[in-house]
């Protein structure tokens, strides 16, 4: 029997759809959710010898405007810095193409304005999300390693994945200035988990995984909650949400697998379609009463759409570097990480050391002719890489729109990003470089360079902001759209500001904190 | 598109992480794609879009000569044509009708240039002009040319007996789990590196 009516409609199921879906179906909610992609099976991913070649292929590209399958929505850019973006419309979302960094935001992330008088404090606190990260954790599977000192205390369930040759020569560059640095907290299994397999750190698995070693939200969130309850409607693309006479949401007008356009009425209905895709479709979600897009009243939607900024270095050593192949890095430093006004600006980065890639993705960038393998045996295996990731503060002016001149294979509109670095950024990864490079060379690199800045083609955030305020933002506290008492928006785009790691295990905490109000509030649904 | 960043003299702006993970191609738009995508109907991810014939003595013998120059035989490494890439190339056109008409779009931007800036063809150019004629190439039509040069990669660095030659062992498993007690000794003892937020 199809079902038309549920509690809780979800819209996407990525890091946020999937954790709320299955912690409201395990609380008692009837949850459906949307997903315009269809499931990636484990088996889909090329985690083969060829898997370098096979990620060449336009189907496997992680930016849609590559890809353009059915289900993918083209992303347009201008202005100066606009990222080509990455994302995947599939069962899981972004979680199926990421380097699985778990790194929590720290206590000042949540007080920017306050601290460092800059964009606007989040309306919670860290503690307010601490227990939610620990179950995040341990829903997940995290490996990581407790004690850093740059970070309230956290507990992984697993053990840190391993360092390797190159990770333990970068260590020491560190431990060489002084420098703050700490083995990466991983979504990757590092023992059996959960009925999961460890790693086996054998270089498979720059996406996906042929072993489901690496976590996405698929292969932790989803099974469970189906087997719980929850309905997941694949290949089905939601255009718009709808309204009662009351201007109550009433559920969302979706394409259903054949294409027919149909309407699911929900109580409570809740937006996480990352923050890009979230601002889409509450601009395309345009009626007498939000005539500029739901929850746009104040025309907060799409504005202030932040991606991290990213420079880094390289260096090359004359040892022989093995590195963890698979897609993740083995370590991070935050020395840099909260302001200190002497360096000229406003915020901080993270550095991550990379891991190492195979030869197909090394030659690249190698010059090619006569002196090719002579570059190439100087490089590969012999390059250590380190990435900056910085808080690119928001801007009103960089935003998310509807582009109707691309709409997907729906023809709902597609969407266009106007983005600008700021010159605090700018600042930011000058000095980041510049560190880079210093720890490196401590390393013992005898050849450096460095690289960026640029803006980051992942971390959608900001678009629909959590705040008091309803004139800065969409959102309150709890994640309802000011003025609308059955909407929820939680995904990367509900970020206030962005801090400066991947904001995975954050978009996950938020969305499992989001499930337990909207439960707390199940008197209020009718 | 994605340059890897390895000195200040090689080093151009990247918009991905994934660079050397990843070396994803701008592949053109094409027509046929966005009108199988006019009506949401979905089907899993093409494996094999459409077999295709495979290249023809003419391409082969073309396309022989434009990776050897691109990866040569040189300092005790094989050429391109000498580790199977020919054949690999061969394979993947039969099997991606995408990937013939890219290289398709390579080739015959090679030949005009080549025509243009030596007048003559390229089978018929000795290597000297060959190089010639690539570099060219490389200035007038970076995005064609990119399409030749990352092929030849593909066919190169996906060949076993390369990743011996270079030592790269695959995908072989090691235990690379130590102690990280020595290391983080000193770190451990930092304090004060986040702010404290009443």
């Amino acid at each position: 029997m199809v079902m038309d009516r549920a509690d809780v409609l979800v819209v996407g199921s990525g890091a946020a759809g999937a954790a709320l879906a299955k912690r409201l179906t395990d609380l008692g909610a009837q949850v459906v959710c949307f997903e315009q992609g269809d499931w990636m099976r484990s088996g889909d991913f090329p985690s083969g010898p060829d898997e370098e070649a096979q990620l060449r292929r336009r189907w496997h590209s992680f930016n849609p405007n590559v890809r353009q399958l059915p289900q993918d929505y083209p992303v347009s850019g201008t202005g100066a810095d606009s990222p080509e973006v990455e994302m995947f419309n599939a069962v899981g979302g972004g979680t199926l193409h990421w380097n699985c960094g778990f790194a929590r935001l720290h206590p000042s992330d949540f007080r920017v304005r306050t601290l460092d008088g800059e964009a606007d404090d989040w309306p919670i606190r860290y503690e307010d999300l601490a227990p939610y990260y620990e179950l995040n954790d341990r829903e997940m599977g995290a490996s990581g390693l407790a004690g850093d000192p740059a970070n309230i205390d956290q507990k992984p369930p697993l053990a840190p994945l391993p360092l390797w040759p190159s990770g333990q020569t970068l260590a020491r560059g560190f431990n060489r200035l002084g420098w703050h640095w700490w083995p990466s907290g991983l979504a990757i299994l590092s023992a059996n988990y959960d009925g999961r397999a460890a790693c086996k750190l054998d270089g498979r698995g720059w996406y996906g995984c042929g072993i489901d070693a690496r976590s996405s939200s698929a292969n932790t969130y989803w099974p469970k909650a189906l087997r719980h309850g929850a309905r997941l409607l694949t290949r089905t693309r939601v255009r718009e949400i709808t309204l009662d006479q009351r201007a109550r949401a009433r559920g969302v007008l979706y394409y259903d697998q054949d294409g027919r356009l149909r309407e699911y009425r929900g109580r409570v209905v809740v937006v996480s379609a990352n923050g890009i895709g979230t601002a889409r479709l509450l601009l395309n979600s345009k009626s007498k009463h939000f005539p500029h897009g739901l929850g746009n009243q104040e025309g907060i939607v799409g504005a202030y759409c932040m991606f991290h900024v990213w420079a880094g270095a390289s260096g090359i050593f004359a040892p022989w570097m093995e590195g963890p192949r698979p897609m993740y890095d083995p370590l991070f430093s935050q020395q840099f990480y909260e302001t200190d006004t002497k360096r000229g600006f406003a915020r901080g980065y993270t550095l991550v050391v990379h891991g190492v890639g195979g030869p197909l993705g090394r030659a690249h960038g190698v010059p090619w002719g006569a002196g090719h393998h002579r570059e190439m045996r100087r490089k590969f295996r012999h390059t250590i890489t380190i990435f900056a990731v910085g808080e690119d503060l928001p801007d009103k002016e960089n935003r998310v729109n509807l582009d109707p001149s691309k709409p997907d294979s729906s023809g709902i509109p597609g969407a266009r990003i106007t983005y600008s670095l700021s010159e605090n950024s700018r600042r930011m990864m000058r000095h980041a470089q510049a560190m880079a490079r210093q720890v490196l060379e401590a390393a013992g690199a005898i050849e450096v360079g460095t690289f960026g800045p640029w803006t980051g083609t992942s971390h959608f955030m900001g678009t629909a902001r959590m705040g008091h305020d309803p004139s800065r933002s969409v959102v309150d506290a709890w994640h309802r759209i000011h003025g609308m008492e059955n909407v929820f928006v939680v995904d990367g785009s509900s970020f206030p500001t962005g801090g400066a790691v991947g904001p995975t295990s954050t978009i996950g905490a938020l969305a499992l904190r989001c499930a337990d109000e909207i439960w707390r509030r199940r008197r209020d649904w009718t | 598109m994605n340059q890897s960043c390895m000195t200040a003299s090689t080093c151009k702006v990247d918009r991905t992480r994934r660079w050397f993970l990843v070396n994803a191609i701008g592949v053109p738009v094409m027509a046929a794609v966005m009108e199988a995508c006019a009506r949401f109907a979905q089907r899993p991810a093409p494996v094999n879009p459409e077999p295709s014939a495979g290249l023809s003595a003419e391409e082969s013998s073309l396309l022989r000569s434009v990776i050897d120059e691109i990866i040569p035989a040189a300092d005790g490494m094989p050429a391109a044509s000498e580790v199977g890439s020919l054949e690999y190339l061969d394979q993947l056109v039969r099997e991606h009708s995408e990937v013939r008409a890219e290289l398709e779009t390579g080739l015959s931007r090679l030949a005009s240039v080549s025509v243009d800036a030596l007048a003559a063809p390229f089978t018929g150019c000795s290597p000297t002009q060959r190089v010639q004629a690539l570099s060219e190439m490389e200035k007038r039509a970076p995005r064609e040319f990119a399409i030749l040069r990352d092929y030849t990669y593909e066919a190169y660095y996906t060949r076993p007996q390369v990743w011996r030659l270079i030592g790269y062992d695959g995908n072989s498993a090691k235990d690379q789990r130590g102690d990280f007690d020595a290391l983080l000794a000193p770190v451990r003892a930092m304090h004060g590196l986040y702010r404290r937020v009443l």
